[in-house]
């Protein structure tokens, strides 16, 4: 009896150890915050790299840098115009996308994809995916990446599906859409949420989930209203929530559905039609959003910035972070875009494509900002990237 | 449902979404392998529960070898689809909670239930391990939202058996550690 009790005992305790082993082994893979990836430029080339900035050892190290050249004749450098970085779900491997192509190439509608080993020695891959027709759109919103598979929109109604570890490069039409279908990555790489206007401005839009397996689309909600802006656009993990700015030229105001019924509404105060969002994220208890902005005085300069803005009544909350910096051309805020840390308590933001489209963009502005977001005066850390003797400019 | 599912299994799982079953386009709550597990303890812990197996050595040599598959599957030192993801999850979910069961169904007296079921008790026992290992993947594969939902609360039911069976084993443990402390504490008898 002594002898089966004792049996029984040790085999329990087998089991409960088998249990803890798996369940640390599952949980170990998830990013875990430390570290940041920003576009920052390459001293000795001038191009544009992918950076990685650790916050507990507080440097920066390059970690990719495709070149690309201006001419056959000059051999100016030029570098990928703009390149867009997402850590997998893994925390272990990091997926850029870039231009593939210089200015002269035959090659224009290629895209660059990497998949960068990170802690690991392991292969980098590099993959190409051909026909991307408007390859500066696949950048103005993150990655789709959904597990290890990343998507690319390569036509109004057609998609890419590249397959990280294989390689393999599926293609896909819907062809039952009526309008141009937009891709969104869930937070998290949690699948792909899709937006589908209708043939007109002023028709339906339906917001879903696209099946990363079959391409299929599961609609989460109508939207009766008219998107301004797609890149200000922020949902939760299970695409219940969707927040947009909506309105005509002269307003701003924000939306909020949750399974397709209003659940908040305000005006955003536009400053005269002085102030641009670049893009949202929604807050990650749900009560607010955070949005970069731009906004000017009717001066040759820009303000660039974060803002809260909550789901209430209470006023946005605004951090001013590059003050008052020349500019001669168009707005440019889509390219100050910020990503929020998975524990919500740090947003990133870095300036690098501003200071590629401002001649006169000051050395001191360019930088990767980091607001720790827990701290009452979202205390800012500036990390400086240093500007090239010569800078490129924009090619797309 | 789904959604707070989902926060609580992150606590346990890695939820890469790569990984993970989503029925009608539904995201399950946690990884396939985890799914499996879940739901595997789910079934299992009924299981014991209702028809009462008779754990015998050949049993348990049984539910060892389950437990061991775990090693080459979980380690990734063997490639592996979605379908045997899930499958090695539901064969780590029966032997744990056998396991885990042991100790305290000494406690419970297995006698009584396996009257009703006798010598049938084992046999019925597999074949639902069997069905499990066929429709747990069939039903995540095909199924729609209702899939989602019932795979969910199969894994949720799970998570439960696991949690108790855990608190019962601490509990098993604390008293046995009492009883030593009081045999300990105990005067000796002079000779």
């Amino acid at each position: 009896m002594k002898k089966r009790k004792t049996r029984n005992t040790a085999l329990a305790l087998v089991g409960m150890v088998a249990l803890s082993i798996y369940i640390l082994a599952c949980t170990s893979f998830s990013p875990d915050d430390s570290k940041v990836l920003y576009p920052a430029f390459d001293a000795p080339s001038g191009a544009i790299g992918l950076a990685v900035y650790d916050r507990e050892a507080r440097g920066s190290e390059m970690l990719f840098l495709p070149l690309a050249y201006q001419s056959k004749d000059t051999n100016v450098v030029t570098a990928p115009s703009i390149l867009r970085a997402e850590w997998l779900a893994n925390g272990r491997d990091i997926v850029v996308a870039y231009s593939a192509a210089g200015e002269n190439s035959s090659d224009q509608d290629g895209l660059g994809v990497a998949l960068i080993p990170w802690g690991a020695r392991k292969p980098i891959k590099i993959f190409r995916v051909p026909q991307i027709k408007e390859a500066g759109e696949v950048f103005l919103a993150p990655l789709c990446v959904a597990g290890e598979r990343v998507f690319l929109r390569t036509s109004n109604k057609e998609v890419a599906r590249l397959d990280l570890r294989t390689g393999a490069l599926t293609g896909h039409e819907f062809e039952d859409a009526k309008g141009e279908v937009a891709l969104y990555p869930a937070p998290d790489g949690a699948g792909v949420f899709y937006f589908e206007p209708g043939d007109k401005p002023e028709e339906k839009t339906v917001f879903g989930r696209l099946n990363p397996n079959d391409f299929s689309r599961t609609p989460s909600m109508v939207i009766t209203n008219q998107i301004r802006d797609q890149s200000v656009v922020a949902y939760d993990k299970t695409g219940r929530i969707l927040a947009f700015l909506c309105g005509g030229e002269k307003t701003n105001d924000l939306l909020v559905l949750r399974d397709g019924q209003p659940i908040f509404a305000r005006s955003l105060d536009t400053r005269g039609q002085q102030r641009n969002f670049g893009n949202a994220i929604l807050a990650a208890n749900g009560k607010g959003l955070w949005a970069t902005f731009q906004q000017t005085k009717g001066t040759n300069t820009m303000s660039y910035g974060l803002m809260e803005i909550p789901f209430s009544d209470a006023p946005p909350r605004e951090l001013v972070l590059i003050n008052e910096a020349p500019v001669e051309g168009e707005p440019s805020v889509f390219y100050f875009q910020a990503a929020i840390s998975h524990d919500g308590k740090t947003a990133a933001v870095s300036s690098t494509y501003l200071a590629c489209t401002e001649k006169e963009f000051k050395p001191a502005d360019c930088a990767l900002f980091l607001v720790d977001l827990s701290d009452a005066k979202w205390k800012v850390t500036k990390v400086p990237i240093p500007l090239p003797a010569e800078r490129t400019n924009f090619m797309h | 449902m789904l959604e707070t599912l989902a926060h609580w299994f992150a606590a346990v799982c890695g939820q890469d979404p790569g990984h993970t079953w989503a029925p009608g386009g539904m995201l399950l709550p946690c990884c396939q392998r985890c799914t499996g597990l879940y739901a595997g303890a789910g079934m299992a812990a009924l299981l014991h529960l209702w028809v009462r197996p008779k754990l015998s050595g050949r049993f348990l040599e049984t539910h060892g070898v389950f437990l061991v598959v775990m090693a080459p599957f979980g380690f990734h030192w063997v490639a592996q689809g979605p379908a045997l993801r899930t499958l090695s999850g539901v064969l780590f979910g029966f032997a744990v909670v056998t396991f885990l069961w042991l100790p305290l169904s000494q406690r419970a007296g297995e006698q009584a239930s396996r009257l009703v079921w006798g010598r049938h008790s084992v046999w019925f026992y597999f074949v639902i391990l069997g069905a499990m290992l066929v429709l747990l993947p069939t039903t995540a594969m095909l199924g729609g939202a209702f899939a989602a939902y019932v795979l969910s609360g199969l894994a949720f039911w799970g998570a439960l058996a696991l949690v108790a069976l855990g608190v019962g084993e601490v509990s098993l443990g604390l008293l046995g550690v009492l009883r030593l402390f009081r045999r300990l504490a105990r005067p000796r008898l002079q000779p």
